[in-house]
């Protein structure tokens, strides 16, 4: 695994696409928007499930939408949701501004969501309002959690879905995608993405099987 | 029965996105071959997958 990575020096430091990894001496394809190139192309799930190093503002942009779901499923007002997403960051990075997931937690989105969970939890005995009992908190949390649980599970998929498809568009040929994307994502005829691409209607729905199989190994992959 | 369908080919047939021989060839040899009938039920589910997918980007837009 490509661990240490740096910016290329004739690229003024900055990231960019293609960064040198240290020990392989090779420069490798990176995520655009990680901090100074720490992961490797590929989703940001992916890398948290590989223990890579993350960088805040990546988390901050990828899981802000799923933390502040979690607050409306909890009833958080907005400026508690804002807090909300703040304490779970802060519980990730604390003082770095990156962060490795340890595998020995367990899977990623129930970690997530423990931390979600605590931290609601938190908020809400900082109310001080008196409509729930500090004793009661975790229970009432408990319970609107669970309310709130398939549309959690449903945006999770969603959150898996969207990660997989960006890890398949590198983990096939371009023509590949092209033609799977064409054929199911756009809904073009079989007849009509051959026409495009100059190949064949039958090398099409190969194309088309040969990306559905990988994005589902991928998805296996990514949500473990 | 030695020969079977490949699961491409299956798509394209349903699609009609193969040629006319080839249809009359798929059509006559799910007649026969059971093992084809049910990779050709399969497909559903792959449909269903994408069609969930096409959902979900459809959602990511609005």
């Amino acid at each position: 695994m490509h661990r240490d990575i740096f910016p290329r020096p004739e690229n003024g430091g900055k990231s960019s696409f293609l960064e040198f990894c240290k020990n392989c001496a090779i420069l490798i394809p990176v995520l655009e928007g990680g901090i100074n190139g720490i992961y490797h192309k590929g989703s940001l799930l992916a890398a948290v499930k590989k223990g890579d190093e993350i960088s805040w503002q990546s988390f901050y942009d990828m899981y802000k939408p799923l933390i502040l779901l979690k607050g409306s499923d909890l009833r958080l007002n907005q400026t508690e949701k804002e807090e909300l997403v703040q304490l779970v960051m802060l519980s990730f990075f604390n003082t770095s501004q990156t962060f490795c997931y340890d595998k020995s937690k367990g899977r990623f989105r129930d970690y997530l969501k423990r931390i979600i969970h605590n931290k609601a939890c938190d908020l809400m005995r900082k109310r001080h309002d008196g409509e729930i009992s500090v004793e009661d908190i975790p229970l009432t949390v408990e319970k609107m959690l669970a309310e709130g649980e398939n549309r959690w599970e449903e945006e999770w998929k969603n959150h898996v879905l969207k990660q997989a498809l960006e890890d398949l568009r590198s983990a096939v040929s371009p023509l590949v995608y092209q033609a799977f994307s064409m054929l199911s994502l756009e809904g073009m005829s079989g007849k009509e993405v051959a026409a495009t691409l100059g190949i064949t209607a039958n090398a099409v729905y190969v194309y088309k099987h040969e990306a559905l199989n990988k994005l589902k190994t991928l998805i296996a992959e990514v949500d473990g | 029965m030695n020969f079977h369908i490949s699961i491409p080919e299956l798509d394209s047939y349903r699609n009609c996105d193969c040629s006319s021989l080839k249809r009359i060839y798929c059509r006559l040899h799910l007649l026969l071959c059971k093992k084809c009938e049910a990779k050709l039920s399969s497909l559903k589910e792959s449909d269903e997958f994408i069609t969930s997918i096409r959902k979900n980007l459809k959602n990511d837009e609005v």
